[in-house]
């Protein structure tokens, strides 16, 4: 089992300091590298959440990633201590409309749902948590 | 706008052919811009390609041909970026066409049932 932790201010310039540090942890921990692009989204799309979403209260959000590796499974867990919200809510896009009905709004999530084995949301101490894991296929 | 971002603009490979590729009736005609982005198609990017991909679409162009060939990374702020572009590109008559996207970019793309929307070419 390995496992790392970063924190960061909610800040759209923290983002490739976020991505930098799943970069070193893949490469650390030797996992498969067709895996880190769905967590590479996954924490773009929900970091970027609390950054457009979680500074409503007046406060840059902390934001504390956690990401765990063991023989089974891979689980990243973005934590934020924004007020409490729960992307996982958010209604499932219309991927079928045309063009000119087409929103953007969900997508992000949505595309969380569909490359993750499991997401869950929780909040814990003050602080809105996102857990998304991905199963290893047996070596 | 940060530097970081700045070096993102340095590196992209934008390229002008524009070109008359039909004649409806002799009246409208297509004309396509060729647009090759290298990288990242995400956060960090979307606001100039957003820029570039529009810039193109104010002159004479009606059609953009994305090439994807050396994107290496698509979340849903480049898809934002994609459905504006492509609704641009409508609003004259044209369209966007996506080609050169490696595996795991179409995934993405299909996922979101994108592959309309762009025109998704292999």
């Amino acid at each position: 089992m390995s496992q790392a932790t970063q924190e960061l201010s909610a800040d759209a310039g923290q983002l490739p300091a976020a991505t930098a540090f799943l970069g070193e942890f893949w490469e650390t921990a030797d996992l498969p590298p067709a895996l880190v692009f769905p967590f590479e989204l996954a924490l773009e799309e929900i970091f970027m959440n609390v950054v457009m979403h979680g500074s409503g209260g007046g406060q840059v959000p902390t934001v504390r990633l956690i990401i765990a590796a063991d023989t089974d499974s891979i689980t990243l867990t973005v934590a934020d201590n924004g007020p409490a919200f729960d992307p996982l809510s958010l209604a499932t896009p219309d991927i079928e409309a045309d063009l000119e009905h087409r929103r953007i709004g969900g997508l992000g999530v949505h595309l969380v749902r569909e490359m993750m084995d499991a997401v869950s949301y929780a909040r814990e101490g003050g602080f809105n948590q996102l857990r998304m894991t991905k199963n290893l296929a047996p070596a | 706008m940060r530097e970081k971002d700045a070096a993102a603009v340095v590196n992209m490979d934008v390229q002008r052919a524009i070109f008359p590729s039909h004649l409806f009736g002799g009246t409208f005609m297509t004309l396509t811009a060729y647009y090759q982005p290298v990288g990242r198609f995400d956060a960090t990017t979307a606001s100039q390609h957003e820029a570039a991909l529009l810039l193109l679409l104010t002159g004479d162009a009606n059609t953009v041909a994305l090439d994807f060939s050396k994107i290496e990374f698509l979340s849903s702020a480049g898809l934002r970026v994609l459905l504006v572009t492509a609704n641009a590109a409508e609003k004259k008559g044209g369209r966007l066409q996506l080609s050169g996207a490696n595996a795991v970019i179409r995934e993405v793309i299909l996922t979101v049932g994108f592959d309309d929307i762009v025109h998704l070419q292999d």
